[in-house]
């Protein structure tokens, strides 16, 4: 028997929101944000505990284990696609959470957040998360949709696949979208 | 405009931009961008952006550690293990979940991440690799990309020791160690028939199982990869900083084409190690300009010394070879392997292995130690100057000779010491033309060289031509020398096809002149009936299908007249000029006439073949014969007999290529059967198999361009490749693929009709392709592709304007004149004019 998820919401509930949403009830999806938040948080730190023994945060595992663990069995594909959507931005907020409360904030530095100092050092060309949100933001402005795309590749994991279902695109289009948005990301970032 | 409205559009031409490949980016913004600067600024930026990413953003954010790779699940593997990391990507043991039998293999990723065209080119590659099967390399099974877009590679997984530690371990002696490195010259041998260069030899390439058998590992897969860190630049050049320098060929570390020599070099470099315990160059540094001066300019010491200095230094317990053992025939062996320049080291790695054998069984080897014969480049070595360097050295010498020799023609005051002079100076001009002309020929880099030598050359020739009235020794000498000079000429990249021709006309005036005024000698004959069909070769190449036909014809009636003094030089012609005759009749579509003429051709030649069994060439001609024969019956239309006339063309090709893998005309003539059977199977309508003999033929001709890619065959070939193959993928219905494999092909053609007016051939092929590309990109809803589909339009019909004011246009330049005439109405633009 699972301990109860948050104060005031059921399980089951969660589908019941995600439905809900996706037939078009925005108030849904404000009252899925904060459930689904605090257990990535709270999933993310027990990842960040174990850390020390040799663990590392990944996000494609803390997303797909808070949807079992929010919506058991019960949901079917679309709804599925839904959460990682959500479930990818709220991973953003955390990363950049994490990266705010550990001080990292040294732009410029050649500091790669990274969630353990442990850890090897992050891939040379991984971006500092704060400045990669700050970027994002812009790149939202003018093209939503590559925005987006980057949050759930980045941020929530997902393949280029799951990626081009959930925005309703060809693999070939997202594919391309990707690169697009590589290369505006990269030059904002290293410039 | 509003900013969004802004970005949509630098977002649809970038993105334009990113599915043509790199090389004709710039003329599309071109087109795309006009004269709004602002938006080819910002597009360019970009592009510059995407190709500097890389592996940017390519991990989900937060890194993952080793131990949770496994798992990690790339196409249908899953990862067990990272096994190690190298310049080129990184490589994890995996299994195949559906495979029952669990077999573990070895998959490399690569670091960075491949476009379209790069995409398309490594999977034929990869087709080639797997088409590798000996029990001395690890086979490639399996690869595709990443959902990040980088390529991997699956391939058997070698569990054993590199060769050296193997060696060192087992502590194997002299004669153990060098019938191991045999067996690892028989694996490369045989990739080498198979046109598959190693590129990255190394020992730590070479394992060795449990059971002592070696294994090659990452045979060709060094370019692969490589290319994939950055799918826009040269792959040679990018190579370098990822190769150990140590085991790099001169060539190698001067960016220059790669070919078997190279990796017999590095065979050499993994024996000297393998026997001395240390490598022949030290290389302390990463100053590219370190690495080459070292490579380049250094000799490396005696096998033998180097033992012996290892035995000082660091004695060991184990068995080593003893300096003894190697002093000779070893010494020689391995710096034979070793030289700078590639034609001098061993042919093959058979050869190579072969001298071993001989060695192991007290046989005299066939290496030489470097002789005085060589100071020359020595010197020039030593002086800091390549190979090309040293040729132009030689090309100036000539021109200086050109002038010694009309001054001694003046010089009046002792005429018979004039004579002797005269005679010794045309003796060393002959020697250098020719001598040298065919040392550098194969060297890479030494186009520009060869260049000036042989404009030196013709300079030259003209001169003493106006002193050669009277001497028919000396005017068959310069015949000679203007043939060959036509043969360079037509065979240069930058070289114009024009400018050969006139070297033939000059050859031919003087054998002509010969044979008229003199004993109607057969060697002048024979060079008669060689020159004329060179020049209808040369005019067939120019697209002169006319003129082509007429010369034919006269060589043909010319070795008819010759019949009573018929040597075997002249009866073997006989076919070649029917054959080549034949086929410009098809080109024409005088499809009769063609039947008859090529139908005597195949009856000549398999009657020659009778008569001289051992007669490679003859059996090369013989294939030829076939293929234009089902050339003919295509046009006909009989495609089933075709086709099986193409393959027999084919079976007898694919034989001669794997006895004699250097002989380019082999390897040349085997392209021309691969397209043919291509073109049938497409006629047939088995188009999967079509394309699959169209993408094996390219793959083929990509071969055959990197060997050399300042021949100008290998550039058409490749040209006219990527357009039949492009063509088919319209007609199967694959029209992304298609643009792609067009424009690049177009690229190749545009290059090779800038560079020479006169290519007709090339020309004609641009005619064809941009007849193909405008039938997809008229037919696409896009309106920028709607937009270029009209200027392509209006550049085909410029082409084949030119074309038609040549003379006649070949069967296939007619079909693409229709079809872009009836696309026409598509642009409102030139439907009026």
């Amino acid at each position: 028997m699972p301990p109860p998820l948050t104060p005031g919401i059921a399980a089951g509930e969660v589908t019941r929101l995600l439905q809900a949403w996706g037939e078009g009830d925005a108030t849904a999806r404000d009252r899925l944000i904060p459930v689904v938040y605090a257990e990535l948080r709270r999933r993310a730190a027990a990842y960040l505990r174990r850390e020390r023994s040799g663990h590392t945060l990944r996000p494609t595992d803390l997303v797909h284990e808070t949807y079992l663990r929010l919506c058991e069995q019960e949901s079917g594909w679309q709804n599925r696609d839904q959460f990682f959507g959500v479930a990818s931005r709220l991973m953003r907020r955390i990363l950049v959470d994490h990266a705010r409360a550990r001080g990292a904030a040294k732009r410029g530095a050649g500091l790669h957040v990274t969630l353990a100092e442990s850890q090897a050092p992050a891939a040379a060309n991984e971006p500092d998360v704060l400045d990669l949100d700050a970027a994002l933001d812009e790149l939202t402005a003018i093209d939503e949709a590559q925005a987006r795309l980057v949050e759930l590749r980045y941020f929530g994991g997902l393949t280029l696949e799951e990626t081009a279902s959930l925005l309703g695109m060809s693999r070939a289009t997202a594919s391309r979208e990707w690169r697009t948005a590589k290369a505006w990301l990269y030059r904002r970032l290293r410039r | 405009m509003s900013e969004a409205m802004g970005w949509q559009r630098v977002k649809g031409v970038f993105q334009a931009a990113l599915d043509r490949p790199p090389e004709a980016r710039a003329a599309f913004l071109d087109t795309a961008c006009g004269d709004d600067l602002d938006l080819r600024r910002e597009v360019k930026s970009l592009l510059g952006a995407e190709e500097r990413a890389g592996a940017f953003l390519s991990q989900p954010a937060a890194s993952t550690t080793e131990e949770e790779v496994a798992g990690r699940r790339i196409g249908p593997y899953r990862l067990l293990g990272k096994i190690g990391e190298g310049g080129m990507g990184v490589v994890y043991r995996a299994v195949r979940d559906d495979d029952v039998f669990r077999k573990t293999v070895a998959l490399k990723i690569a670091h960075g991440s491949a476009g379209p065209e790069h995409l398309r080119r490594l999977g034929q590659e990869r087709q080639i690799l797997g088409r590798l099967q000996h029990p001395n390399i690890a086979t490639i099974f399996d690869g595709g990309t990443t959902d990040d877009g980088r390529p991997y590679l699956v391939m058997e997984h070698v569990e054993g020791q590199p060769i050296d530690a193997h060696c060192a371990a087992r502590g194997l002696g002299t004669r153990e160690r060098l019938q191991m490195f045999r067996a690892v010259c028989g694996a490369v041998h045989y990739a080498h028939q198979n046109l598959v260069v190693h590129r990255d030899l190394k020992a730590p390439n070479i394992l060795v199982t449990a059971e002592g058998q070696p294994k090659l590992l990452d045979f060709g897969i060094a370019k692969l990869l490589a290319a994939g860190v950055d799918p826009d630049s040269a792959p040679t050049a990018t190579l370098l900083p990822m190769m150990t320098p140590e085991y790099a060929s001169p060539e190698q570390v001067r960016g220059q084409p790669v070919t078997t020599a190279s990796d017999v070099y590095s065979l050499g470099v993994v024996l000297y190690e393998l026997l001395t315990g240390s490598r022949p160059y030290a290389v302390r540094t990463d100053s590219l300009e370190e690495i080459v001066r070292t490579v380049c300019e250094t000799q490396p010491p005696l096998p033998s010394v180097a033992a012996e200095e290892r035995g000082r230094t660091a004695p060991s317990a184990a068995s080593r070879p003893a300096p003894s053992e190697l002093r000779g025939d070893i010494d020689t062996i391995v710096l034979k392997a070793l030289r700078k320049e590639p034609d001098r080291r061993y042919l093959s790695a058979l050869e190579m292995s072969e001298d071993l054998r001989r060695h192991l069984e007290g046989q005299t080897v066939l290496a030489r130690p470097d002789t005085v014969t060589y100071r020359l480049s020595k010197f020039v070595g030593r002086h800091r100057l390549g190979a090309g360097a040293a040729a132009l050295v030689l090309a100036s010498l000539l021109g200086g000779l050109a002038l010694t020799l009309r001054q001694a023609r003046i010089a009046e005051t002792n005429r018979a010491r004039a004579d002797q002079r005269f005679d010794e100076v045309r003796k060393l001009a002959n020697t250098l033309l020719f001598d040298v002309h065919d040392d550098i020929r194969d060297l890479p880099g030494a186009t520009r060289a060869r260049e000036r030598l042989v404009a030196t050359a013709s300079k030259y020739l003209d001169s003493l031509s106006a002193d050669a009235h009277d001497d028919p020794t000396l005017r068959r000498d310069l015949a000679a020398a203007y043939e060959r000079l036509g043969d360079v000429l037509g065979r240069t990249l930058s070289a114009k096809y024009g400018d050969s021709l006139e070297s033939y006309r000059k050859a031919l005036a003087i054998r002509e002149a010969l044979f008229a005024a003199r004993s109607r000698r057969p060697e002048d004959a024979e060079g008669m009936v060689r020159l004329e069909f060179r020049i209808g070769q040369t005019l067939r190449a120019m697209n002169r299908l006319a003129d082509a036909e007429r010369t034919f014809r006269v060589a043909a009636e010319q070795l008819q007249a010759f019949e009573s003094r018929t040597t075997r030089d002249l009866r073997s012609q006989v076919g070649g000029v029917l054959t080549q005759l034949s086929e410009v009749l098809v080109r024409l579509d005088r499809g009769e006439a063609a039947r008859r003429s090529v139908e005597q051709a195949v009856e000549y030649e398999e009657a020659f073949g009778r008569d001289h069994p051992d007669d490679v060439q003859a059996r090369s001609e013989l294939a030829l014969a076939y293929y234009v024969d089902a050339d003919a019956r295509g046009h006909r239309g009989e495609h089933l007999r075709a086709l099986a006339r193409v393959q027999q063309a084919r079976a007898i090709l694919e034989e001669l290529v794997r006895r004699e893998p250097f002989t380019s005309l082999f390897v040349r003539r085997l392209l021309f059967s691969l397209h043919g059977e291509a073109l049938e199977l497409e006629a047939l309508g088995r188009t999967p198999e079509a394309l699959e003999a169209h993408r094996h033929c390219l793959a083929v001709a990509e071969r055959v361009r990197e060997q050399d890619p300042q021949d100008r065959f290998g550039q058409i070939a490749l040209a006219a490749a990527m357009g039949s193959l492009g063509r088919a993928l319209v007609s199967a219905g694959q029209p992304a693929e298609a643009l792609s494999t067009l424009r690049s092909g177009r690229q190749i053609a545009e290059q090779i009709a800038a560079a020479d007016p006169g290519a007709g051939n090339a020309r004609s092929e641009l005619a064809m392709v941009d007849s193909s590309l405008a039938t997809v990109l008229l037919g696409s809803k896009n309106p920028v592709d709607r937009q270029e589909g009209c200027l392509t339009l209006a550049r085909g019909r410029e082409v084949l304007a030119q074309l038609t004011s040549d003379g006649p246009l070949t069967a296939e330049s007619r079909t693409a004149l229709q079809s872009l005439e009836s696309l026409r109405s598509c642009c409102p633009s030139l439907a009026s004019r």
